[in-house]
């Protein structure tokens, strides 16, 4: 009979109470090391001015911080600091600061007038980073590179509402494909490429030191093909965000074990600084709109008794006697409170926002607190604790084979011109609006402890734990039609959807540094750690239809009921062991190894080892070094291994309980399992350079990889014969990435009125199908319809049929069509029927980038732009495959003597590489002017500072891309997975503009 | 500008290093919490996590899951029924599509290909029938081996599951015989073998059917025994041997019927034909079964509603009546059916007169006029529509279209209204899942 509880047990040794031994004694160590009842030495005060070095300019917000000890501020807007407590007589003093040079000087205790001057510099070697090392390290130190947004910088010039918008041209090597231009969506966000064929190729994501809910597409069911549209990425406010930190692959996330070969994104939010509260107060209002319709949407045509009739957004319009598409109104309100003493500092914010689309019932409303609590007992200890709340509602409407008013609209029919459709294929738009509604409402919370110790000078240690608890209630209401007569009759009595996801991430993650010096020039750090995480999910949902009265609601209400639970659940346990050397602060050589057990792998596989190695070498502080041109030079070489786990219950053979004869419970077969699963293991070579010349003022950051995933695990759809239905998870294939990034920094003008930043990024990715393992005779697996892995290919490609020749006949039917052949019948063209599917383009860019620019004016104008690119990518046009190929609503179905008998064949005929084309575009994404009130006003009306930023969003598209949309694409789901790169009904990206004013008091 | 404090000499740091760990008990709880950590096996404790919605295969392979396992099978067959039958009328012409995507044109234009992902890959619940009867099959098979593992002392009613599990396999067989144009066969282990014809699943139900009618004579199980008996007729009649299956179909008992009963409790348990038809009006009745009548008398055996509604796509709406209810029945194998096999039997290679008693027999039954012939084609294709009116949505039509190579209406090259012309299929191909991921194709 059924095991009661069903535990899934990984080994058969007996339940300790481990864990409760180590927690108290961990308790008890750090209590007793933490509290000395250390008396205070004598205190004094350091104050004084920052300046930068050639323009004698203050520099505002930089970092001052007492080595050694917890002290610290930032600079006021005149370049001032002021830290008071500072003990003996002397203390070294660090001021950083974002583009300059880090500057460590000696000063005497009671000090107040230190003239500190920093020069930019183009790279960061001295930029403290605490992702993907045990514990936090300078830039030199790592053979790795890691990206940095800095967010707070970003936010004050850039229209930016989410976490994927500020990630979105940022950083050399992410991809972030947007899905729809409806508000509140989600994008899917890549690093470096795919390497699996069949898991999520998506980062994970921590949120100070925490891993927290990283799933990209969530939400009702809005999108028939399309899955679902919300990512869980974008619930924080990136005004709460200090930085991000990127780590793109398997040679830099080693130490983040298994499930991290996607790379990390880590999110630093702000903590507090002592110092008097600084208030800010933010406040943006914008607008939403769909950019040109009329010319971007099509002029259909159908026969209407007879004859040939045609009609277009205008004509709809007209028809319908109102604006299909609205203008949506943005408002933002960020209020944050900044400030502390020595020992406890804060950082206190809350927000709003209220997002519309385009159409009515598009919104997003989102509410955001956060209190982030920094405290200092004594020199050795901070801890952390970061507390962060989200709730809010995001109203999506239908599209992408769901339905929707951009279904009924792109899709018009004059057949339908005079009826009460009034042109529109199926619903008119007030019937969506009155009768779906498809919401999802979020309660989340991310609370973390984080301490921080350093005990003595050669040793330190950090101890994170925390939780991410995120409620979620998808809601798919449709309900009762007694109006509106275009649906079908189970949709006229209406339905309801309810799926309520309660998700829980928990961390605890221990590490430990000791670092003595071997001799007077060799360092030795020695760290070691252990993590622990669980992920566990409870799915309720209940789905109701048939109402027998318009108004009601409630599941509870509908005439037929059916209800259901799930639970999933994963652990990972995960130890690693570190030793870095450091020969005189200027060559690393680091190498590590992390073991995970997990509770996914099989039964017949045991703990996974993933080791690293990595150089970092600052050529240009060597002696030798003599190159004036080139002032700053640093080489770094690394290599690492990490694994992606599979899905929490894939090693399993599985029966489910479904309601047999008479509604009494059986079993049907579930899944199929796999006892020999074990998880995808990825190996990267990463090797580049940062460089820095002409003093400073151009900088290069160079990077090379070269991934190679093993063992990749390929959901190998089984036949049905064998009973079980779906797929079985296998570790077969093997799939390799590589490319460059390569970003470029410049300063081409500085003077004390103007100066202006440039920085471009480029970043390529090949991609390769190795090996398919014995899964399949053949040399690809079909993914999805038209997507294929296929040796030699990159993963997830398209692969279908493709007219080259025809002709018409006299009515104009496409005749003798014959298809590209491929290398099957080397290359010569053969008769669709029996043609082969070929090779039709990458669904992920190739080549993707960005092109920014700053230019300051007079200390108190900022102008910014940004223009991103993704080039060689491929993507299926939906839309003309339902307009020319399925409904027959083109002008070619009806004229098809003014096109070519090649295109004609391909709808005729519906031949997928008709409608497969290239989607390489570039958009001027974002674009800014930010002006800062000079002080002598905004004083008077009692103010520190005061910037009014005006500002667009996606405000040029170059492609040659001739649907609708280069970037809308499915978010997952039936179409493709995620590879899935169609568009069909899809609200293209929206034209925004907002203004926003920034107090700060 | 880099930091020269000056750094204690090396070999002194080390020892006070040493004496400050053994000075500092806090140190030493550190140290201990590392190797506590590392020694114990909290590492395995930590990892074993719940899965209370899921059941390992491993736990039902005990003699007292044998009921569990037949009954399992049996859900797997009614649900996969429901769907065949829709799935059916719309490949053949007792319903036409209704929905407003193209996803589902394909079954009513009759062009199917192998790639199509709905009839081979979908649940019984989203109307596929290649993988459901796959699925069907394999759970009687599963419960046939194991009732053979298991003595008749560790499980009571061993002979009456082993009827139900062989019944049940034979008629998933029939209709992966009937509805597909080839198909494959499993081994004693349970593993699938190359591409065969339908010919081959129809003698396998055979065996399947004698295997259920022994093992029901021996307990007395009336119900098994009379089903298994129409079955094995049916699959007689599939292969051509009339002679055989009238035999059979005449040890029924008159009135006798077995059902796949359903209930509105669960997708998987909703009669699906109404839940197609009347709740979504997914479907419509085909023009071929609209206003049927018999010597100017309205057959009340195929009645339908014309709601005067069309659907998006334009198609009028006509509702079935046969099935009322989402918890309505639908038969399996029944006495009617079992009196038509006679009927055509007897019209093709016996006494036709016996032929039309049956069909008079029916048409009093319903009230219709009496049918008088005495032309043996005309009496053959006047069984052939007593069947499709008798035997109207109940999986039986879509074979019949392909056994007595029916013309197909409208034509093939008609064009369709939503785009295309129609096509020719009479059953639907092998899927390309399972011929792409069975090793032995």
């Amino acid at each position: 009979m059924i095991p009661d509880p069903l535990s899934v047990r990984r080994t058969s040794r007996p339940r300790g109470q481990c864990w409760t031994v180590p927690a108290i004694l961990f308790v008890a160590a750090f209590l007793a090391v933490t509290f000395p009842a250390a008396a205070r030495a004598q205190q004094g005060t350091v104050a004084g001015t920052v300046v930068n070095v050639e323009t004698l300019e203050p520099v505002s917000g930089a970092q001052v911080t007492i080595e050694g000890t917890g002290l610290g501020t930032l600079t006021n807007s005149a370049g001032e600091f002021r830290i008071t407590g500072v003990e003996g007589t002397n203390a070294m003093l660090r001021v950083q600061s974002i583009g300059y040079g880090t500057v460590t000087q000696q000063v005497r205790v009671g000090d107040t007038a230190i003239r500190i001057t920093l020069g930019e510099e183009a790279i960061a070697l001295d930029e403290i980073v605490v992702t993907g090392t045990p514990g936090a390290a300078q830039k030199r130190a790592i053979g790795n590179v890691v990206a940095t947004i800095e967010a707070e910088d970003v936010m004050d010039v850039a229209p930016v509402g989410n976490l994927q918008e500020l990630i979105n041209g940022r950083v050399a090597g992410a991809v972030v494909l947007q899905s729809t231009g409806m508000v509140g969506s989600g994008s899917r966000i890549q690093l470096r490429g795919a390497s699996s064929f069949s898991l999520s190729n998506a980062p994970l994501i921590y949120i100070d030191g925490i891993r927290t809910n990283s799933d990209q597409s969530t939400g009702p069911t809005n999108q028939g093909f399309g899955s679902n549209s919300i990512s869980r990425f974008n619930d924080i406010n990136p005004e709460d965000i200090a930085s991000i930190e990127i780590i793109k692959g398997p040679a830099a996330a080693t130490l983040y074990g298994t499930e991290a070969s996607g790379g990390v994104i880590q999110i630093i939010t702000k903590k507090g600084i002592a110092g008097e509260p600084r208030f800010n107060l933010k406040i943006t209002q914008g607008a939403n709109w769909f950019n040109d319709p009329q010319d971007r949407l099509w002029t259909n045509y159908a026969m209407v008794d007879g004859e040939l009739e045609s009609i277009d957004f205008n004509e709809l319009e007209a028809a319908w006697g109102d604006d299909i598409f609205h203008t949506g109104h943005l408002q933002e309100y960020d209020l944050s409170a900044r400030g502390g003493a020595d020992a406890v500092s804060y950082y206190a914010a809350g927000g709003f926002v209220r997002n519309e689309g385009i159409e009515p019932e598009n919104k997003l409303l989102r509410y955001n607190g956060r209190m982030n609590l920094t405290v200092r007992p004594n020199e050795k200890l901070d801890a952390t604790l970061s507390l962060g709340y989200v709730a809010g509602r995001t109203d999506l409407v239908w599209e992408s084979g769901a339905g929707g008013v951009t279904w009924s609209t792109y899709y018009a029919t004059p057949a339908n011109l005079g009826t009460p459709r009034h042109g529109f294929y199926s619903g008119t738009p007030e019937s969506y609006y009155a009768l779906v509604d498809t919401w999802q409402d979020l309660n989340r919370f991310t609370g973390s402890i984080q301490f921080n110790h350093r005990p003595t000078d050669w040793f330190t240690q950090r101890l994170a734990a925390g939780t991410d608890h995120t409620r979620e209630q998808n809601v798919e209401l449709f309900n009762r039609d007694d109006q509106y007569v275009f649906f079908d009759s189970f949709a006229d009595r209406g339905y309801k959807d309810v799926l309520d996801r309660n998700s829980e991430l928990m961390t605890l993650d221990y590490s430990g540094t000791l670092s003595f010096p071997v001799n007077d020039r060799l360092t030795s750090n020695t760290s070691f750690g252990a993590q622990y995480y669980r992920d566990y999910s409870e799915y309720i949902s209940a789905y109701g239809e048939d109402f027998p009265v318009p108004g009601l609601t409630t599941i509870e209400a509908a005439a037929i009921q059916r209800g259901t639970e799930d639970y999933i659940e994963n652990t990972t346990v995960g130890v690693f062991g570190q030793q870095q050397v450091a020969w005189n602060n200027r060559l690393f050589l680091t190498a590590g190894l992390r073991a995970d057990d997990n509770s996914a792998f099989g039964e017949q596989f045991d703990i996974v080892y993933y080791p690293k190695v990595s150089a970092s070498w600052v050529v240009s502080e060597e002696p030798f070094w003599n190159f004036g041109v080139v002032n700053q030079l640093r080489v770094r070489a690394a290599y690492g291994q990490s694994g992606q786990q599979p899905e929490a219950f894939a090693a399993l053979r599985t029966f489910e309980p479904v309601p047999g004869p008479g509604d009494v419970g059986v079993v049907t077969p579930g899944t199929i399992g796999n006892p020999a699963l074990g998880p995808e293991r990825s190996e990267e070579i990463e090797l580049g350079f940062d460089a820095s010349m002409f003093d400073s003022r151009l900088g290069f950051e160079f990077t090379y990889y070269d991934q190679t995933t093993r063992d990749a695990i390929l959901l190998r759809r089984i036949a049905p014969s064998s009973g079980f239905a779906g797929s079985q998870f296998v570790n077969a294939g093997e799939v390799t990435n590589s490319g460059l990034e390569l970003v470029i920094d410049a300063l081409p003008y500085r003077s004390e009125d103007v100066s202006w930043d440039l920085r471009f990024s480029i970043a390529t990715n090949e991609n390769e199908v190795v090996d398919l393992g014995d899964v399949t005779d053949e040399d690809f697996i079909q993914a999805s319809s038209y997507i294929q892995h296929r040796l030699g290919y990159p993963i997830g490609s398209w692969f279908a049929r493709e007219v080259v020749s025809a002709d018409f006949d006299a009515s104009g039917e496409a005749i003798n069509i014959m298809c590209e052949g491929g290398p099957e019948n080397n290359g010569e063209a053969v008769p669709c029927d029996v043609a082969p599917p070929v090779f039709l383009g990458r669904t992920s860019p190739r080549t993707q980038g960005a092109f920014s620019t700053t230019l300051t004016l007079f200390d108190n104008l900022q102008l910014f732009g940004l223009l991103d690119y993704k080039l060689d990518y491929s993507k299926l046009d939906g839309n003309e495959r339902v307009r020319c190929a399925l409904f027959l609503r083109c002008r070619a179905n009806y004229f098809p003597e003014e096109f070519s008998p090649v295109l004609i064949a391909g709808y005729q005929e519906l031949i997928p590489g008709t409608l497969i084309h290239d989607a390489s575009f570039a958009k001027l994404r974002e674009l800014s002017a930010t002006y800062t009130i000079p002080q002598e006003w905004s004083g008077r009306i009692g103010t520190d500072e005061l910037k009014v930023t005006v500002a667009g969003r996606n405000l040029g598209t170059w492609t040659n891309y001739d649907g609708l949309e280069p970037e809308a694409t499915f978010h997952g789901g039936s179409r493709g997975g995620d590879f899935a790169i169609w568009e069909q009904n899809v609200i293209p990206q929206l034209r925004q503009f907002v203004v926003s004013v920034d107090i700060a008091f | 500008m880099r930091n020269n404090n000056s750094e204690p000499e090396p070999s002194t740091r080390l020892m006070s290093i040493v004496q400050n760990i053994a000075r500092r008990p806090g140190w030493l709880f550190s140290l201990l919490l590392v190797v506590v950590i590392g020694g114990c096996d909290v590492l395995d404790n930590a990892l074993d996590v719940q899965a209370p919605s899921r059941i390992p295969a491993g736990s039902l392979e005990d003699p007292s899951d044998a009921d569990l396992l037949v009954l399992g099978a049996v859900g797997d067959f009614e649900c996969a029924l429901n769907a065949y039958i829709v799935l059916g009328a719309l490949t053949g012409d007792e319903f036409t599509d209704a929905t407003q995507t193209a996803a589902r044109w394909v079954y009513d234009r009759r062009e199917v290909r192998s790639d199509d992902g709905i009839y081979a890959e979908s649940s019984c619940t989203n109307l596929g029938t290649y993988t459901p009867l796959s699925v069907a099959r394999w759970s009687a098979e599963n419960a046939l081996v194991r009732l053979q593992d298991f003595t008749d002392a560790e499980v009571t009613n061993r002979q009456a599951l082993v009827a139900k599990a062989a019944m049940y396999s034979a008629f998933s067989h029939l209709l992966l015989g009937e509805g597909f144009c080839s198909g494959v066969l499993l081994n004693e282990s349970l593993e699938a073998g190359a591409e065969v014809q339908s010919e081959d699943l129809f003698q396998r139900a055979i065996e399947r059917f004698t295997q259920a009618i022994t093992a029901a004579q021996a307990v007395g199980n009336d119900t098994i025994l009379n089903a298994s008996l129409i079955g094995r007729a049916r699959a007689r009649l599939d292969l051509g041997d009339y002679a055989g299956a009238a035999d059979d179909a005449r040890e029924v008992v008159e009135g006798f019927e077995l059902v796949a009963t359903a209930s509105g409790g669960s997708a998987r348990r909703q009669n699906r034909i109404y839940q197609q038809s009347i709740i979504s009006e997914a479907v419509s009745v085909g023009p071929a079964f609209r206003n049927l009548v018999f010597g100017g008398t309205a057959d009340p055996r195929v009645e339908v509603i014309d709601t005067g509604d069309e659907a998006t796509d334009g198609t009028p709406i006509f509702l079935q009546t046969k099935y009322r209810d989402v918890g309505d029945p639908v038969p399996v194998a029944t006495w009617t059916e079992a009196q038509l096999i006679i009927a055509e039997a007897e019209a093709r290679v016996g006494d036709p007169q016996e032929a039309v008693d049956i069909i008079n027999m029916f048409h009093a039954r319903a009230g219709l006029p009496a049918f008088t012939s005495t032309d043996q084609a005309e009496i053959i294709d006047h069984v052939i529509q007593e069947r499709s009116r008798e035997l109207f949505l109940e999986g039986q039509r879509f074979y019949d279209i392909r056994r007595l190579s029916l013309p197909l209406v409208p034509a093939p090259g008609t064009p369709f209204d939503n785009g295309g012309d129609y096509g020719d299929t009479r059953c639907w191909p092998l899927p390309d899942v399972e011929i792409l991921n069975n090793p032995n194709i």
